[in-house]
């Protein structure tokens, strides 16, 4: 009888441990299988990421700062032209400036002329005392048109004067502009190749640690796939303790026992017990023999 | 395009996890069955399957039986049926074979082998 309770109890033990091992090996595969859903999930979003920067993507960082420094480099030459062209106008203007102040000394030799011939014109109407009333005439109006032609040159010279003093002022301001858009033109330059240099360097690191990262969620994916093919260890082993407890139960259904508590005959062996099973194999070994018909 | 269906007939439900983990993450789309009798079962009303991975120890049906009985079947000649099990005599792998198996996977399988296996197997 107590050899009957120790293999019924050992029965019962290897029924719970088969139990046991299942269920926690079935926790062992879900969460083996999250953890490789995690992995793949974030192992495609590095992917997706390394797609973005790649130099062929319109949004990568080094092609924004490309597309910036050229709109800066574009506008800093729109600029510089501008300034040129405003110099370019200054220098035109000092010249025409020049011509008028030429034409002024035309104006005044010709008012000159005029006043020669006024003053001609009443010396020959008092020669002719009655017949120089004419003459009088011509040299009053030749006077005034004179003096006339005289005031609005006057004006005229005083304008040219006053803007040929500002002309120089204003090419000094086009050119100050011109150099002073030149530095910041070499300043920004500077920076644009700085900010370039440093985005450069910023993808490299960011590409390195996405590679890395994205090489770490391929390994934990590899680890796992190795980690459930370690795992199906469990089944042949629970396989083994199933026969041993057909086997156990075989033992308990015969009522053969002797009073020294030999078995009189050997116990019907169960049918799957016939043949034991090999030994499992790790899944690592040789196993996992696949043949294709 | 929709993945690829394939049916896991195993009793233990830790093969039949094992194998799904294997084949989820290649792409492939697992539904189960416990024994043979639920494995025809599974065939019949999944019209869409492109491979059946069968254990050979089974209660109820065994493995070759299903196979055999599935096959029997001509909307099932062109299912590919893979037997998945720890056995491996040469005589049993070859009444697989003559019963219409396209292949043998011996277990413990490595994950790795049994999706190239499942790819090969449902590229047509």
């Amino acid at each position: 009888m107590t050899e009957r309770r120790v293999i019924a109890t050992a029965l019962q033990r290897i029924k719970e441990a088969s139990e046991i091992s299942e269920r926690e090996a079935l926790s062992v595969g879900q969460l083996l299988g999250k953890i490789m859903e995690v992995a793949q999930r974030q192992h495609a979003s590095l992917e997706n990421s390394l797609d973005q920067f790649s130099d062929s993507s319109e949004g990568s960082i080094r092609q924004v700062a490309a597309a910036q420094s050229e709109a800066i480099a574009n506008y800093l030459e729109r600029l510089s032209s501008l300034i040129n062209e405003q110099l370019e106008l200054t220098k035109l203007a000092a010249l025409q400036c020049e011509q008028i102040s030429k034409a002024g000394s035309t104006i005044e030799q010709a008012t000159i002329e005029a006043r020669i011939l006024s003053l001609n014109a009443r010396i020959t109407a008092a020669q002719n005392n009655s017949g120089g009333a004419a003459f009088a005439a011509i040299a009053s109006e030749m006077q005034a048109l004179s003096q006339t032609i005289n005031q609005a040159n006057a004006l005229v010279g005083s304008l040219a004067t006053e803007l040929n003093k500002q002309l120089p002022l204003i090419a000094r301001q086009a050119a100050a502009m011109g150099d002073e858009n030149a530095r910041f033109s070499g300043i920004l330059h500077s920076h644009i190749g700085r900010v370039e240099e440093t985005t450069r360097k910023l993808e490299g690191t960011l590409r390195d640690t996405i590679y890395s990262g994205s090489a770490h969620y391929a390994q934990i994916l590899r680890a796992s796939q190795r980690a459930v093919s370690h795992l199906q260890y469990q089944d042949p082993m629970v396989q083994r303790l199933r026969r041993t407890c057909l086997e156990l139960e075989s033992i308990l259904s015969t009522d053969t026992d002797t009073p020294d508590g030999a078995h009189a005959a050997a116990p019907a062996a169960a049918p799957a017990a016939a043949q034991p099973p090999s030994a499992p194999r790790a899944a690592e070994d040789d196993g996992g023999e696949v043949i294709i018909f | 395009m929709a993945n690829k269906k394939i049916l896991v007939v195993d009793d233990s439900a830790t093969v039949r996890q094992q194998v799904a983990l294997a084949l989820s993450p290649a792409g492939f789309d697992v539904v189960e069955a416990v024994d043979g009798v639920q494995g025809l079962k599974a065939i019949q009303t999944n019209s869409d399957l492109s491979l059946v991975i069968c254990d050979v120890n089974m209660p109820h049906k065994n493995g070759i039986d299903m196979l055999m009985e599935a096959k029997a079947d001509s909307k099932n000649a062109d299912l590919p049926i893979v037997m998945l099990t720890t056995e491996g005599q040469p005589a049993l792998i070859k009444k697989a074979k003559e019963a219409g198996a396209c292949g043998w996977i011996v277990k413990p399988f490595k994950a790795d082998r049994l999706v190239a296996a499942a790819k090969k197997l449902t590229a047509a």
